[in-house]
């Protein structure tokens, strides 16, 4: 691995790049909320999910569960390093607890122990209650977040370029979030969260080594920053990598995939968006 | 340079915290929450929003019944904003857990096989209490004259069969008429308030105690309903353990790896390592302090924590490295000057989870701010010394 000598063109003109995704991104999010086509998970939505581990196939699942339950199931794959580790089975319905104890026992049935199935489940009221409360959460961490930045720097441009930076990521992870199909649960949300807070770490390296240092040209300061920075995304992509492929419970792999989704993005919106604003702002004054 | 480590000011500090921390785990313990130890996470929804004393009450006749019901002593109900309770119940799941709270609890008085009265036509039930005349624990209940005459008429029909009691269809106590209230019934008698008796010594007090909250949940005011829950085994809580430490481990062992590719000192590596494990004790120590239980969340924010600590450790190692031209004093001001922005923001986007606390997630908020806090303040001054150090030789 070698982070010296990164090639960087001097063209304000890349900042194209973050602003179109960011545009592109800001469409698909509006577009999805208005028709309500953003796939929430069934934390946030409502109805059944059923997580079963051990050695089961796909087919014997449906065909054992769709004499009962309908058309209305979708079975997806958790894997871990040693491969299938199980499988989740989701339905828009919340089930009486009559039916959830015969659905409970149609996997058992299969060949598990009952110890190998975990159900989820929840009605509209508390799901669209937890939806509300999540986005409030988001929302008051990003007013937040934005208050410590401005008073950290006291100057506006900078202090804006991080808060944009820190918006783009949210929304062009949700944009990709929506176009790949992964679903938003209480996970997700918390990983955007964090993301927030990642975000901003980067930003505030960005600006404190480009602005407040006055050793070597813009480029070089850029330069040095970076070198930095991609360590640190190094590391956190890594273990967020290990840490999706190996864990095998959904709400750690919720975590993160999203956060994975997230600091690719924030590379974007850090070097290049982030660094081109201050570049325009440094020539300006 | 043991020495001067040892005897750096910052780098006590961080060992007495370490120390502190590994004390307290080991002689307070670490609970865990119940996706890693089996159990039951049941929401529960009021038919209206309540006022405080409404749930207060609620809640506390809830907690009676579903320990009371479900014979285990781990419950803790939390109430969510006005119409929402959360029961967290260990080593229970959820569809046993659901058919106790998950209808009002609906109480059926019969003798023999025939209904004498409903949980609707108690009028009153008294607290448990002590007959020291006949040694005996009893829950003293009225019913209305409806229920009452009722009662009288299918006593006599059933000549005087045993008494039961079901809750929900499942029967909960069963008790003999007394003589006296034999002789009463059969000269035509209505009698309205009755004492069922429970027996004596400690198993009579619980048994007491138990009908009470059974007889008053079967006549809740307030309509409850289960609207989502969240089960899990011990024996998959187990695995998510093991699983979660793996892989923390591993994603540890990875971020070592980088950090040596780029660095190319042990040392350097050393340092790392020893940082991120001072804050997970320090974290855990803290956990156990509070009695905060760790659940998954709570792992996935301590793996954020130390995740965001390296981050953090990068940039001081890197200012030192590469800024060069100040006083390395002045190097490390600045890298703090980073560090505490980054510090302060990840706390202002955690403050929202924690205050909202919003699904079963307020572990990783909690967990992600003591650990930030603690690398602010403790493991990371103790982290720039040993730098300084390691590149002063």
């Amino acid at each position: 691995m070698n982070f010296i000598n990164l090639p960087i063109p001097n063209l304000k003109k890349l900042m194209v790049i973050p602003i179109l995704f960011l545009l592109l991104s800001v469409s698909i999010v509006a577009l999805n909320l208005q028709s309500g086509t953003v796939p929430l998970g069934i934390d946030l939505k409502g109805g059944t999910m059923v997580t079963v581990y051990g050695d089961l196939e796909k087919n014997e699942i449906i065909k054992a569960l769709e004499p009962h339950f309908g058309e209305d199931l979708s079975i997806d794959t958790i894997s871990d390093i040693s491969g299938v580790a199980g499988y989740t089975i989701q339905m828009d319905t919340f089930l009486s607890i009559s039916d959830k104890e015969k659905l409970q026992d149609i996997i058992v049935n299969l060949g598990v122990t009952k110890d190998a199935v975990s159900i989820r489940d929840a009605q509209a009221s508390i799901s669209s209650k937890t939806l509300k409360e999540g986005i409030k959460a988001l929302i008051f961490a990003f007013i937040f977040m934005a208050i410590i930045v401005f008073i950290r720097f006291r100057t506006v441009v900078p202090s804006f370029a991080v808060v944009v930076s820190a918006f783009s990521d949210i929304i062009v992870t949700i944009a990709i979030m929506i176009i790949v199909g992964i679903p938003l649960t209480t996970g997700s949300l918390v990983a955007l969260l964090l993301l927030i807070g990642y975000s901003v770490d980067t930003d505030i390296l960005l600006t404190t080594r480009v602005l407040v240092r006055t050793v070597g040209s813009f480029e070089e300061r850029l330069q040095r920053a970076m070198k930095t920075g991609l360590t640190m995304a190094s590391t956190t992509l890594l273990a967020v990598g290990i840490l999706f492929i190996a864990s095998s419970s959904t709400v750690l792999k919720d975590i993160a995939i999203v956060l994975l989704i997230g600091l690719i993005v924030d590379l974007m919106n850090t070097w290049i968006q982030n660094a081109r604003i201050l570049q325009w702002h440094l020539e300006r004054s | 340079m043991l020495e001067q480590l040892i005897g750096d000011r910052k780098i006590q500090i961080l060992m007495v915290f370490v120390t502190l921390s590994i004390v307290l785990i080991t002689f307070r313990g670490i609970s865990t929450g119940l996706d890693l130890q089996g159990g039951s996470l049941i929401q529960i929804q009021t038919e209206r929003p309540l006022t405080d004393e409404e749930m207060d009450r609620v809640v506390t006749i809830m907690d009676e019944r579903l320990r009371g019901g479900l014979k285990v002593k781990d419950v803790k109900l939390k109430p969510w904003g006005d119409e929402f309770v959360l029961a967290y119940i260990a080593g229970v799941d959820p569809i046993e857990a659901g058919k106790l709270i998950g209808k009002p609890g609906q109480l059926i008085v019969k003798i023999g096989n025939m209904t004498a009265f409903t949980g609707d036509e108690l009028t009153r039930i008294d607290p448990f209490g002590y007959e020291a005349q006949f040694d005996n624990w009893g829950v003293p209940f009225t019913i209305g004259d409806e229920a009452a005459k009722r009662f009288r008429d299918v006593s006599i029909a059933t000549n005087f069969d045993v008494v039961y009691m079901y809750l929900d269809d499942i029967e909960v106590n069963r008790a003999p008429l007394s003589s006296t209230l034999q002789k009463e019934l059969a000269s035509g008698k209505i009698v309205k308030s009755m004492v069922l008796e429970t027996g004596s010594k400690d198993e009579g007090m619980e048994e007491a105690r138990r009908i009470e909250v059974i007889l008053r949940s079967g006549a809740l005011p307030i309509k409850v309903e289960m609207v989502g829950s969240f089960g899990i085994s011990a024996t998959l809580g187990e695995g998510f353990k093991n699983d979660a430490m793996t892989a923390g481990l591993l994603a540890f062992m990875g971020v070592i790896a980088v950090i040596y590719t780029r660095y190319r000192r042990l040392e350097l590596v050393g340092s790392v390592l020893i940082t991120g494990a001072s804050e997970i004790i320090i974290i855990f120590g803290v956990a156990s302090l509070i009695r905060w239980d760790i659940d998954l969340p709570a792992i996935a924010g301590i793996i954020a924590a130390v995740g965001t600590g390296v981050d953090n450790q990068i940039v001081i190692l890197d200012e030192i490295l590469l800024e060069k031209g100040k006083s390395i004093r002045y190097r490390i001001k600045n890298a703090f000057f980073i560090v505490i922005g980054s510090w302060m923001t990840l706390i202002a986007a955690m403050i929202p989870l924690f205050v909202i606390g919003f699904g079963m997630l307020k572990g990783f908020a909690v967990t992600t701010m003591i650990g930030a806090t603690a690398g602010v303040f403790i493991t990371r001054p103790a982290y720039a010394r040993m730098v300084q150090l390691i590149l002063k030789k």
